[in-house]
């Protein structure tokens, strides 16, 4: 009696243990499948919980604060992304107008910190000083400012056209280049790769570059305060900046200037594909390593309802 | 004891201040002080020395509070006694919104009056139930600025056509009935540019005088065409708007219209984008009036 329940013992244990193990062993549960995460996110924007509530009396001093996740793969230094508030008459609520940077780094999405640093921005205290009747409705609204970079490595074929034609070439050009993982998070992306044989040594790629966020995009190194003059705004306006790192010699039509690996990109409609190319002397495959430098500035809102007091 | 009886229902009557309550919202199209002759009181044919009794139902639709008096009158000489001028003092709240709810103040109000007498014919008259009451408001929608004419147009329209709930006009006899928006770029800024449409309600007209400057500037005939209505225009916290049709603040309005424009504009030099409440503060007298013809019969001739 005894040894048949040590038997079943032992068939339950074999069975089950190795199970066990499988399933402690998920192979990698961060979705990652290539070289980065990938995404559309950068740095998002909310306000915090009842910061503001969304009623309140016309007496009360409410807290406005926002919080900002860098949900995006690049790494931001403290102070770097800004928010303010609009989109409501400040001088009635107290409000500063000016922009307010984070007091610490936010970090990207990245093998430290899958879910990317966060941060918040306090800009103290609200308070209605209008009369009011009832009740009036508000949505106050909040803008984040930062700039960013979106990467690329997207695997791609260089091969002359005697090599594709007498069939030596060691790679297809042909198809899409873009593989899941090979760009990295960010609201501006490089959303297709393809490449043409021009001549007899010259290979093109065709990059396409768009805004995939809700916010937009403006051009690098410009400072969010001064994007807040219309003029500034319009001129800067759906601007990125985009450098080819490898292959080395690769040159780009960027249209405003000379042939270069680095230029200016105007996006028409949120998209725009630049051409770029490299000579071909043998048949191999590279890495296309592409930087996208930008400003983006995405916005988030709330809607208030402040009520006439009770107290007079 | 019939009397007894009568005079303790008139007491209860009188006594019974109410506030109603309904669904609704406390702006829509303009109302105020509604006035209604209460069933029999009177009756619209009375006999001569016949007791007059008349009741009012008193309802303020309107957001105004009501301090004021309500008088009857009627249309017959006083040889024949019966109605005189009578006044009682009228005290009525604003409609509130209490959650989903509106709430009305209303009121009944008694009027004893002598009988008719030494008719020697039947005879007609009109009993007249008035009030004068002060009604200032504040309404106005929500409009929003921006500093590039052009952009973001879904979020914000250069030119819009604001109407109905997005209002916000507080129901009142004179209200808004609509805000035509213009947003104008100019050097420096945006100007703010609206065309303020107000309407009263068809029971009713505008009371108060003229000042001496405009009878003397638009002679004194003008005070039988136009009534005085204050008008203030701000977009809140950035000042007031320069309306065209306002001097001194006061809006003439034409006694025979029941809907006025104003055009009033303001520069806002560089803005960003903001949703501000635009404040349209209107003061005014107001009377409603009800008629209830009556037929008095000469009791001897029935004899």
């Amino acid at each position: 009696m005894l040894g048949v329940t040590m038997k079943k013992f032992y068939i339950f244990a074999i069975l089950v243990i190795p199970l066990l193990f499988l399933v402690g062993c998920n192979k990698d549960d961060t979705g990652k499948e290539g070289t980065f995460f990938g995404g559309v996110d950068g740095v998002s924007l909310e306000f915090e919980q009842l910061a503001p509530p969304s009623k309140f009396e016309q007496d009360d001093s409410v807290s406005i604060r926002t919080v900002l996740k860098n949900k995006g793969e690049f790494d931001l230094q403290s102070g770097k992304a800004k928010a303010r508030i609009f989109g409501i008459n400040l001088n009635t609520f107290g409000l500063t107008d000016q922009y307010k940077g984070t007091s610490g780094p936010l970090r990207g999405r990245g093998e430290f910190s899958e879910q990317g640093g966060e941060q918040i921005i306090d800009f103290g205290n609200a308070r209605y000083n209008q009369p009011i009747i009832n009740s009036q409705d508000f949505t106050i609204r909040a803008k984040v400012c930062y700039p960013y970079q979106t990467k690329g490595l997207v695997n791609v074929c260089i091969t002359p056209l005697i090599a594709k034609e007498s069939e030596n070439s060691i790679c297809s050009i042909e198809e899409q280049k873009i593989k899941k993982g090979d760009v990295s998070s960010g609201p501006v992306q490089v959303t297709s790769v393809t490449e043409e044989i021009r001549g007899s040594d010259q290979v093109r790629f065709n990059i396409e570059i768009q805004n995939k966020g809700l916010g937009e995009v403006f051009m690098p190194e410009i400072e969010c305060e001064k994007l807040e003059e219309a003029a500034a705004r319009v001129a800067n306006k759906d601007k990125v900046e985009v450098q080819i790192l490898n292959p080395a010699d690769v040159q780009c039509d960027f249209r405003t200037s000379d042939l270069s690996n680095r230029g200016i990109v105007e996006l028409v409609g949120g998209k725009q594909v630049v051409s770029c190319f490299t000579t071909a002397r043998d048949s191999y495959e590279d890495k296309l390593n592409i930087r996208l430098n930008y400003v983006y500035i995405d916005e988030a809102s709330v809607p208030v309802t402040i009520f006439e007091s009770t107290t007079k | 004891m019939k009397k007894i009886l009568i005079v303790f229902l008139l007491i209860l009557l009188v006594g019974c201040g109410q506030t109603g309550q309904g669904r609704g919202k406390i702006t829509g199209a303009p109302d105020g002080l509604q006035i209604t002759f209460l069933p029999l009181q009177p009756a619209v044919s009375m006999r001569e020395n016949q007791d007059v009794n008349v009741g009012l139902e008193l309802t303020n639709n309107g957001a105004c509070d009501i301090t004021s008096d309500i008088c009857v009158t009627d249309t017959l000489s006083s040889v024949w006694a019966g109605i005189d001028e009578q006044c009682i003092s009228l005290d009525l709240g604003g409609i509130k919104q209490v959650g989903e709810d509106v709430v009305r103040d209303s009121t009944i109000k008694q009027f004893s009056f002598p009988a008719y007498r030494s008719l020697d014919r039947d005879l007609s008259t009109s009993i007249i139930a008035k009030s004068q009451y002060n009604c200032d408001i504040v309404a106005g929608p929500q409009l929003c600025v921006k500093s590039l004419v052009g952009q973001k147009e879904k979020e914000c329209p250069s030119f819009e056509k604001i109407s109905g709930d997005k209002l916000r006009a507080t129901i009142a006899p004179i209200t808004i009935a609509g805000v035509d928006k213009q947003l104008v770029p100019e050097q420096g800024g945006i100007k703010l540019v609206t065309a303020i449409t107000l309407k009263k309600m068809k029971q009713g007209e505008i009371k108060g005088e003229l000042d001496e400057t405009t009878l003397n500037k638009k002679g004194a005939s003008s005070a039988l065409r136009y009534a005085p209505v204050m008008v203030e225009v701000d977009y809140k916290g950035y000042g007031s708007l320069e309306c065209r049709e306002l001097e001194n603040g006061v809006f003439l309005w034409r006694k025979d219209k029941d809907q006025e424009t104003l055009n009033c504009e303001i520069f806002l030099g560089n803005i960003d984008y903001v949703e501000n409440p635009l404040d349209i503060k209107l003061g005014y007298d107001y009377e409603v009036s009800q008629i209830l013809p009556v037929q008095i019969l000469d009791v001897d001739k029935q004899g």
